[in-house]
């Protein structure tokens, strides 16, 4: 079992709710862009800060404290996106409820059509594409959270391009204009 | 051709400029010559310009309500259970003391005996999934004889179909769900694969 670091630095009560204020933005933003739906991403946000409390003591420190929330973030993002593929199989969901922009400020239906195809994608593609196009990672970063190679996280993110072209097709949208 | 293909690989990452000089050049001087690449590199290069940030608006008080409520969270959750939480873990409890107490009567082995019914290797499943054994012991993987891997995955497929077929509890179909956190993505692609021939 994993010994509690009590000299931790985010141990104490305030440390860690200044770590959740630090911290909040950018995990809320990577749900947000991923759900679509502001409850959604406002729990799984709580659930990802209450693993982190839970964890803090087995972090390690072998990484950053950032790219360490952010890991459990993905992970639990992951799920979510795994768990809303099956739920849509069994038919207990919408196929497009995971994508659906119910309160998201956008007007461009261009954009509505591109979260409901990056919705069709595997998971860990649209988790790749979420990470690199919307937050802006790089493809090192990418790489150390999601425990993966750079060039595997390359690759995911070609075949979430081509693999949208391939769906795009499929819902009649076309570049022919070009 | 072979190129095209490796081509059509390179271009997203053309298009975000994450592709290295030589494979860049390569790239640049196979669309010259080549109008199918051409027109592919059209679109993906629409795709890749479509991609962009979309900002997200966060309440400026968002973070202050998220500390209030996790929190509260974290209270609610270090705070003695009642009573009623306690039974369903301490029922259990009793009925796998009644089985093994049973089993030790008729001077058999414990596990093999009891896990010899089609019945109780799912109700260990269940409890293992629902947390009530931490890990499963080396007799249950004796008996079973799969590795581990096809333990996981074989036996998801199966409980989640058979779980999805026999009852509509949503619950217990999470419990399942959360089990593929850790499959690696073919593993997924075929679990989804068994839910949908076990509908159809």
């Amino acid at each position: 079992m994993a010994k509690q670091n009590v000299n931790h630095p985010v141990y104490d009560e305030q440390a860690f709710n200044n770590l959740v204020r630090e911290n909040h933005q950018r995990i809320y933003g990577l749900f947000r862009r991923m759900v679509g739906s502001q409850a959604e991403a406002d729990d799984l946000t709580q659930e990802t800060f209450i693993k982190v409390y839970k964890n803090l003591p087995k972090f390690r420190q072998e990484s950053s404290i950032q790219t360490w929330i952010y890991r459990i973030a993905i992970n639990q993002g992951l799920n979510y996106l795994r768990r809303m593929k099956i739920r849509q199989t069994l038919g207990l969901e919408l196929a497009d409820s995971a994508a659906e922009p119910d309160e998201f400020q956008s007007n461009q239906s261009n954009r509505n059509l591109l979260r409901r195809a990056i919705a069709k994608l595997p998971p860990r593609q649209q988790m790749v594409v979420i990470l690199r196009s919307f937050q802006e990672l790089s493809f090192k970063e990418i790489a150390a959270v999601l425990n993966i190679t750079e060039n595997a996280a390359k690759v995911n993110f070609s075949h979430a391009v081509k693999n949208l072209r391939e769906i795009f097709l499929k819902m009649g949208v076309t570049y022919e204009n070009l | 051709m072979k190129i095209c293909k490796q081509i059509k690989d390179y271009l997203p990452l053309f298009f975000t400029g994450d592709l290295n000089e030589s494979a860049k050049r390569l790239v640049e001087n196979h669309l010259k010559d080549c109008p199918a690449c051409r027109k592919f590199s059209y679109e993906i290069q629409h795709l890749i310009n479509d991609l962009q940030p979309d900002p997200v608006n966060i309440e400026p008080n968002y973070g202050a309500e998220l500390v209030v409520k996790i929190q509260n969270r974290l209270h609610n959750e270090r705070r003695p259970k009642k009573l009623k939480y306690y039974l369903v873990p301490v029922l259990g409890s009793i009925l796998i003391f009644i089985i093994i107490g049973f089993n030790l009567m008729r001077n058999q082995s414990i596990s093999s005996q009891w896990l010899s019914n089609d019945n109780n290797i799912d109700l260990y499943m269940d409890l293992t999934h629902s947390g009530y054994f931490s890990e499963m012991p080396e007799d249950v993987f004796d008996f079973v004889n799969f590795n581990e891997n096809d333990l996981i995955t074989s036996e998801l497929r199966q409980k989640i179909s058979s779980v999805v077929l026999s009852t509509n509890s949503n619950l217990l179909i999470d419990d399942y769900i959360e089990s593929t956190a850790f499959l690696t993505d073919q593993d997924f692609e075929s679990v989804l694969e068994e839910i949908e021939k076990s509908i159809l």
